[in-house]
């Protein structure tokens, strides 16, 4: 068994700082085109009166067609064809109360909320649920119970009730955010990627620190090398393209001489990292796989796989597998990935490999959303 | 790892590494929720030596969905069936809960391939909301020829609301791959404990007219205690008296007979007289075994208020169970420290209030805290919760005891931490005081200890 996903599509736009007021910290949707159309929340301290629109975006099956009615994607298994998924993603600092409505449709006292210990204070009024999240946790909001009661069988169609699920996402308040204003950040600009001079610079800089994507969507594409001792903040209203590792197939050396470590290396923010537009990991088998050779679209199909007794064609499929994988590190060491939202990954969501588990400077990964849908 | 939240279509979870906790695993197609082929195995005595002292510990996951379309045999947990594998580092397990409420493939789905062990593992504390989608699909420990399955204990597993025992446990385990076939390898010293308290002598009461005490007798299918009332009337509650004082940390309210009649709010308070109350935990039901823990607490009486509104149903409990905490009663207990900080306060059941250096972590600043138990105990783990201020977790631990305050010895202990709990866990030890050294540096955090418990196991 293997890892599978889905996919977002995106503009840049223009959008406003991040603030926190009355210890909640919300932002601005990256762009138009993946703010959820199945949900609107708003968020309120609960000590407050005054609500707040939070931006839900969604993640959602990518590269369809039509069958009939029914949207098919063979990279995503048949019971999730014609599926979305929702999410907000937010910071607090004390208890907040949160505020679902579904857009054109109805919520009913059916709807739970998992893991079921998390919230408190569940109400519904008028279409719409409401409850209180005390302190900083992540749940799930199976609207009108369609997730829970949803049939087991081996279904490989779409003959299931097609579901537009929903998670709620409260972070503790990042400290000590990087500023634009900084010496030490290398500010990368909505819908413009960096030159491979930029990068070489960032690289070797022992002054610049933190690749800083600003609001909007940025499309780095597959396969984008990041760096140890550096710094990769996503905020809330950006949402990037691509995929990060310090990986190289071709290199003789361990880590790769010209990557090095993802030693003191963080990616981190409450913006999403999507793999939307990447080739995703075949699962209806028609084709084994699509993957990048470096800048070439390759299509490997079983037949290759078969007729090819060296297996040259997949076995250089799999050995760059990494470039699908959203985050792909090795020789970690005070390696960080935290907050981010990571949607859609063309396979992994994550992989950090170390040399030393029981290093006194762990890896953390922590706050991160992950979303194969 | 913690913290974090996954969906996924196949496998959502490769445990390796030293800590993972407070995770959130939802599985929509074909997979496992905590697939353990990736657990570290002893191939040195190096090897055996480094992990001697460093377990991997899985705490607190919740597995919220869990859908298998067509891989029969993948289960929320799962040990492929390797082949000459050696895993024995005793794993820890702790606070699994499968909340999903539609039925699906066996949990627990544990194959020990040719040659290869698999042993020294416990899971603790793992509730399973839903029973097996079919009767004969029971949960699997199956080792094949030559391969060996041994030393593995279940403490309080609960499934569909029944308390897994070793009188009943083939009632949800087979340790074959089909049922009559036996594992051809060895399956042995499986065990399965719980940590219930007794309920003989308490006296229940509710608002209603309900039978409270049917909620505490041995019936849990056909008598019960219900409000007779929708959950929309306010001061719905249900209360035991215990006689005595006892320590506990869960409490599982069960209505799987009536599936729906599950509480859509509560509210779980204590009391050692009846009329002082703490509340030690909130939350909303959803599914018919609700389960809820806190940190531990000693008091004589429990009251759970309804606190959620439905008109939809009313609020039954047909088994009401209170679970005796490992952790040891703290009473009398005193605590001193390298700061005089809220030296109480991490050992006073509140999560909000911390006992705390003061200043960021530093070897040279010789940070520590200590407790004296005020008589000889015996136990084999502590636990260090700074939850509330997350980042104030210990970068680097020594944790030594002693009989009598004076004479200490090598540490019986030392590591690091990772994340908001620490769980520190070693052989067992007799002795009347702790003491924890920090020996980390961590220059943006102070060590705070918001709870500080030790624990029988």
């Amino acid at each position: 068994m293997g890892g599978i996903v889905l996919a977002l599509i995106m503009t840049g736009i223009p959008s406003r700082a991040q603030t926190i007021i009355n210890g909640v910290g919300l932002y601005n949707a990256p762009s138009t085109t993946v703010v959820s159309k199945q949900y609107s929340i708003r968020i309120k301290a609960s000590n407050s009166t005054t609500w707040r629109p939070a931006s839900v975006l969604w993640s959602k099956l990518n590269n369809t067609y039509m069958d009939g009615p029914h949207e098919v994607n063979e990279k995503y298994y048949g019971n999730l064809w014609g599926c979305s998924h929702s999410y907000v993603n937010f910071e607090m600092s004390q208890s907040v109360d949160i505020e679902v409505t579904r857009i054109g449709g109805t919520i009913l006292p059916s709807t739970k909320i998992y893991p079921e210990n998390k919230v408190t204070n569940v109400n519904f009024s008028k279409n719409k649920v409401i409850f209180t999240m005390s302190r900083p946790c992540n749940v799930a909001v199976d609207i009108n119970g369609e997730m829970g009661t949803r049939s087991q069988s081996a279904n490989q169609g779409p003959a299931q009730p097609i579901v537009h699920t929903l998670s709620v996402h409260g972070n503790p308040v990042l400290e000590n955010k990087p500023q634009l204003t900084d010496a030490s950040v290398l500010e990368i600009t909505a819908g413009t990627k960096p030159t491979a001079a930029q990068l070489e610079t960032f690289r070797t800089s022992t002054t610049l620190r933190t690749m800083y994507f600003k609001p909007g969507a940025h499309t780095i594409g597959p396969n984008f090398k990041v760096y140890p001792n550096k710094n990769y903040y996503i905020p809330g209203d950006a949402i990037v393209y691509g995929t990060l590792n310090n990986m190289d197939s071709t290199s003789q050396s361990d880590p790769p001489a010209n990557l090095g470590s993802a030693e003191n290396m963080r990616i981190f923010g409450h913006g999403t990292l999507s793999a939307q537009g990447i080739p995703h990991w075949e699962l209806q088998q028609v084709e084994l796989d699509k993957v990048y050779d470096g800048s070439n679209l390759v299509t490997v199909t079983q037949a290759d796989k078969d007729s090819n007794p060296t297996n040259a064609k997949y076995a250089e499929q799999q050995r760059i597998s990494y470039r699908r994988t959203a985050i792909d590190l090795s020789y970690c060491r005070n390696t960080k990935i935290q907050g981010i939202v990571i949607a859609d990954p063309a396979n992994h969501a994550m992989r950090l490999f170390t040399q030393d588990l029981h290093s006194s400077q762990p890896n953390d990964v922590s706050w991160v959303m992950a979303c194969q849908l | 790892m913690h913290h974090c939240f996954y969906r996924v279509q196949d496998d959502a979870y490769y445990p390796k590494g030293i800590a993972l906790s407070d995770n959130v695993l939802w599985s929509d197609a074909n997979g496992v929720s905590l697939r353990l082929s990736h657990l570290h195995q002893l191939k040195t005595a190096e090897m055996l030596k480094q992990f001697k002292t460093d377990q991997l510990r899985v705490e607190n996951i919740d597995v919220i969905f869990r859908r298998n379309l067509w891989w029969s045999n993948s289960g929320a947990i799962e040990l492929p069936s390797d082949t000459n594998t050696v895993r024995d580092q005793k794993f820890i397990f702790s606070n699994i809960n499968i909340s999903d409420p539609n039925p699906s493939n066996p949990p627990f789905n544990i194959q020990q391939g040719k040659g290869g062990v698999f042993s020294g593992t416990r899971f603790e504390n793992v509730t399973i909301a839903a029973m097996p989608s079919a009767p004969n699909d029971k949960n699997i420990l199956y080792a094949e020829a030559t391969g060996t399955i041994k030393d593995i204990a279940f403490h309080n597993l609960v499934i569909g609301g029944e308390v897994v025992t070793a009188n009943n446990w083939t009632t949800y385990f087979k340790t074959s791959k089909k049922e009559g076939t036996m594992s051809a390898g060895s399956v042995t010293d499986i065990r399965f404990t719980n940590s219930l308290l007794p309920r003989a002598g308490w006296k229940a009461t509710g608002s209603g007219s309900g039978a409270a005490g049917n909620a505490i007798d041995d019936n849990n299918t056909t008598s019960r205690w219900t409000t007779n009332a929708a959950q929309t009337k306010t001061g719905q509650y249900f209360q035991v008296d215990m006689r005595s004082n006892k320590t506990f940390d869960r409490v599982m309210l069960n209505t799987v007979t009536a599936k729906n009649e599950y509480p859509r709010g509560y509210t779980v308070l204590v009391s050692m007289n009846g009329t002082l109350w703490n509340s030690v935990a909130t939350g909303s039901g959803a599914s018919a075994v609700t389960m809820i823990t806190f940190p531990p607490q000693t008091a004589r009486y429990i009251k759970v208020e309804q606190t959620g509104r439905t008109g939809a149903s009313s609020w039954s409990i047909y088994d009401f169970h209170v679970f005796e905490s490992d952790a040891l009663n703290r009473a009398g207990w005193t605590a001193t420290g390298s700061s005089s900080s809220g030296l109480g306060n991490a050992m006073d059941g509140k999560l909000g209030t911390c006992w705390t250096t003061g200043a960021v972590q530093a070897v040279a600043l010789q940070q520590y805290f200590q407790v004296d138990m005020k008589s000889l105990k015996t136990f084999e783990r502590i636990s260090l919760d700074s939850v509330a201020s997350p980042g104030d977790f210990p970068r680097g631990y020594e944790v030594f005891v002693s009989t009598d305050g004076v004479s200490w010895g090598s540490s019986i202990a030392s590591g690091n931490g990772f994340i908001p709990v620490t769980s520190i866990t070693f052989l067992p030890q007799t002795a009347r005081y702790i003491r924890v050294n920090q020996t980390g540096s961590a220059p943006g955090n102070s060590w705070s200890i918001y709870e500080f418990n030790v624990y029988k196991r």
